[in-house]
């Protein structure tokens, strides 16, 4: 027992062997922090992307016949859990102002069925409904401030009145209502973006015309629909320019429509699937590959299936080569513990120079000598290490709420279109920095350590008179 | 019978001198022997042997009987020295670390010690009247305190041998009689052997068998 307890004397009395302690936990506070944050970012922008793009898409560029067969056959897979037909085409959007001028504004139009995109964790009711602006955290759109999804704002009031005269007109009794103004038009939901970088000249109820151009210089086709909401998934870059539609509406837009295939029938551009999470997506993309009922039911069409991460995966890949380069930084600023702490070690050998001479007097074997100093400064880098855990983790959880107290901003909403600094915890990064100075404890103080087992006790005596 | 300590032919030289040449002494089980001389004769130097804390040019050193290897490792000695040395110095060298208890149980704990130990320590602490102070800072401690602490610790285990190096020669006269007497008779009492350095002869004059080291050998006064 003696090397354990003078090593934890010398680490309680000496003040030197704080300050190594101290050094420990400053290098693992700052690691975890940024680190922390880092991988916050990496978490927060992975879940944004993934949200918003479904786990494996099977897309083709001819088109893929929108039946239900083809549905069957993907969810028949036991790792596919839903399916959703999709049409997303880049197109030009004409909107009219109060005044009557008109605005073309790019947008990436999607046509999707409602039910199967929530199925597949699209649409969902996290997004919808958030209000156009720079403050993220606003409360989203009431009810009375919009339409509900695809249904307008007008139709939506209509409704009721119609299941009215329905009901009337069952019983015999005829309802008088108030005549309707026009058609309704199907509703377009755009981005809260998109919505807000138009200033006024976009409304909830204004009347958009998209229009899509073919080869020939004329166009392809055409759809006119009314805003009737608001999207917003956290990717700033979809949220600029997305405009989803009812599925109808965009296979009009891209003349895949039922009017002009009517042999073949209506065709969307792919399907997006959800997976379970467990499942390996190589190999759910391999299996539906060689599925002979699904390439049977895509014959003729050039159909590939695609990973997430392979259509919107670089955002990811990017925060993640930045993250391990902050890492390979950060274990770098622990490595440079190692003066630090050798430093404080060969000091308190120096300083316990003559306490050393005199245990190995009294017959303390020189490794005993040489294992007390290890000991101590293995314990300090991960007392150290065990603080800074602490601290980070302390700090990370007052990032944000001491932002919104003082006012100061880490991450301006603005630049980095989220309302809080993304914070991850993760006890693997601490605790891989408290093995790695375990390992520095270990190394820093060998020398002094070594030097302590060599001391002569005679010269020590002798010194000490 | 084996003595406890013998030292045969034992030389030791420093560049540009040879302050033991060819010392031998023989130290028998209980029995206390002096060892006089002027400063700068070899005295500590002799007791350093003694004590396997030095390794002398040429000589043999045998403990109980048993010779220790000339090229014995420094985790060697340091063993044979838990097992059977006690040291008392001039200088004290307690730990200032540690309270006076802490210090008297430092050879317990370097070497395994049992609660019969422990109770030896209080038992010894007792004896010497700093029973009270068990937990005082040694920085607090009188001379004679610090002295009699430092006794307690080298006969914590009961070694069979003692090496006191001049242990009241930092004393007043009435102190050193008292931390003197105490030693012989603690040491009595455990039947251990004391090599006692010196340069007073009174002091020298306590043990039963006196001699002197001079020109690097040793004589027998008695």
């Amino acid at each position: 027992m003696l090397v354990p307890y003078f090593a934890l004397r010398y680490l309680r009395r000496r003040r030197m062997a704080w300050l190594a302690l101290a050094a420990v936990a400053l290098t693992v506070w700052v690691s975890v922090l940024v680190l922390g944050v880092m991988e916050g970012w990496v978490s927060f922008t992975r879940v944004q992307v993934r949200a918003s793009e479904s786990d494996i898409s099977l897309r083709s560029s001819e088109g893929i016949l929108a039946s239900r067969a083809v549905d069957t056959i993907l969810t028949k897979h036991p790792s596919v859990v839903a399916a959703a037909p999709f049409i997303a085409t880049p197109a030009p959007m004409v909107s009219e102002d109060r005044s009557g001028s008109k605005r073309m504004i790019p947008i990436h139009a999607q046509g999707v069925d409602w039910q199967a995109d929530r199925a597949i964790n699209r649409l969902n009711d996290a997004w919808l409904h958030p209000r156009p602006g720079l403050e993220l955290s606003a409360p989203p759109l009431e009810a009375d401030e919009r339409g509900t999804g695809f249904i307008t704002q007008d139709c939506r009031a209509w409704l009721p009145l119609a299941g009215l005269e329905t009901l009337g007109g069952l019983a015999g009794l005829p309802v008088p209502l108030p005549p309707r103004a026009s058609r309704f038009r199907a509703g377009l939901i755009v981005g809260r973006e998109l919505m807000y970088e138009q200033g006024g000249r976009l409304r909830m109820g204004s009347p958009v015309a998209i229009t899509l151009p073919d080869q020939k210089g004329g166009r392809l086709g055409s759809v006119r629909l009314e805003i009737s909401d608001t999207v917003g998934t956290g990717v700033l870059e979809i949220d600029r320019y997305a405009a989803i539609m009812p599925l109808a509406s965009a296979q009009r837009l891209t003349d895949q429509d039922d009017r002009r295939h009517r042999n073949g029938g209506p065709k969307v551009d792919g399907y997006r699937m959800r997976v379970s999470p467990d499942a390996d997506l190589e190999q759910v993309r391999s299996e539906l590959l060689s599925d002979s009922d699904l390439v049977s039911a895509v014959q003729g069409s050039r159909a590939r299936i695609d990973l997430w991460h392979e259509i919107r995966g670089n955002a990811v890949r990017l925060l993640e080569i930045n993250l391990r380069t902050l890492r390979i930084v950060m274990i770098v600023l622990q490595a440079l513990c190692i003066f630090t702490v050798a430093a404080v070690f060969s000091t308190l050998v120096a300083e316990k120079r003559h306490d050393i001479g005199v245990l190995i007097g009294i017959g303390v074997h020189p490794w005993r000598v040489i294992a007390i100093f290890l000991l101590a400064s293995t314990l300090a880098c991960v007392g150290g290490g065990l603080l800074g855990w602490g601290a980070g983790w302390g700090a990370l959880a007052l990032i944000n709420p001491l932002s919104e107290w003082t006012g100061w901003t880490l991450f301006p909403q603005q630049v980095f279109y989220t309302s809080e600094a993304p914070i991850h915890f993760d006890w693997r990064t601490p605790a891989s920095f408290i093995a790695l100075q375990a390992g520095i404890g270990l190394v820093s103080a060998l020398i002094p350590a070594i030097r302590a087992g060599l001391i002569n006790p005679v010269d020590t005596i002798r010194e000490a008179g | 019978m084996s003595a406890r300590l013998s030292l045969l032919g034992i030389t030791r030289s420093f560049p540009g001198t040879t302050v033991l040449d060819g010392c031998d002494l023989e130290l028998q089980i209980g029995e206390v022997v002096s060892v006089r001389g002027a400063s700068g004769t070899g005295k500590s130097t002799l007791l350093n042997i003694a004590g396997l804390l030095d390794t002398p040019n040429a000589g043999s050193i045998a403990i109980d009987g048993t010779v220790v290897p000339s090229k014995a490792s420094a985790g060697l000695r340091a063993g044979l020295r838990a097992k059977h040395i006690g040291f008392v110095f001039q200088g004290f060298h307690l730990l200032p670390e540690f309270n006076v208890l802490e210090n008297v149980l430092l050879p317990v704990r370097a070497n395994g010690g049992n609660e019969a130990d422990r109770q030896r320590a209080d038992a010894l602490l007792d004896r010497v009247g700093l029973n009270q102070r068990r937990k005082a800072a040694v920085q607090t401690l009188s001379g004679g305190e610090a002295q009699r602490v430092a006794l307690c610790r080298a006969l914590v285990r009961k070694p069979p041998l003692i090496l006191a190096d001049e242990p009241t020669g930092n004393l007043d006269p009435h102190t050193a009689d008292e931390v003197l007497q105490l030693l012989l008779e603690l040491a009595r009492e455990d039947g251990s052997s004391v090599l006692l350095v010196t340069h007073d002869p009174r002091i020298a004059a306590s043990a039963d068998r006196r001699s002197e080291l001079r020109d690097g050998r040793l004589h027998d006064l008695d």
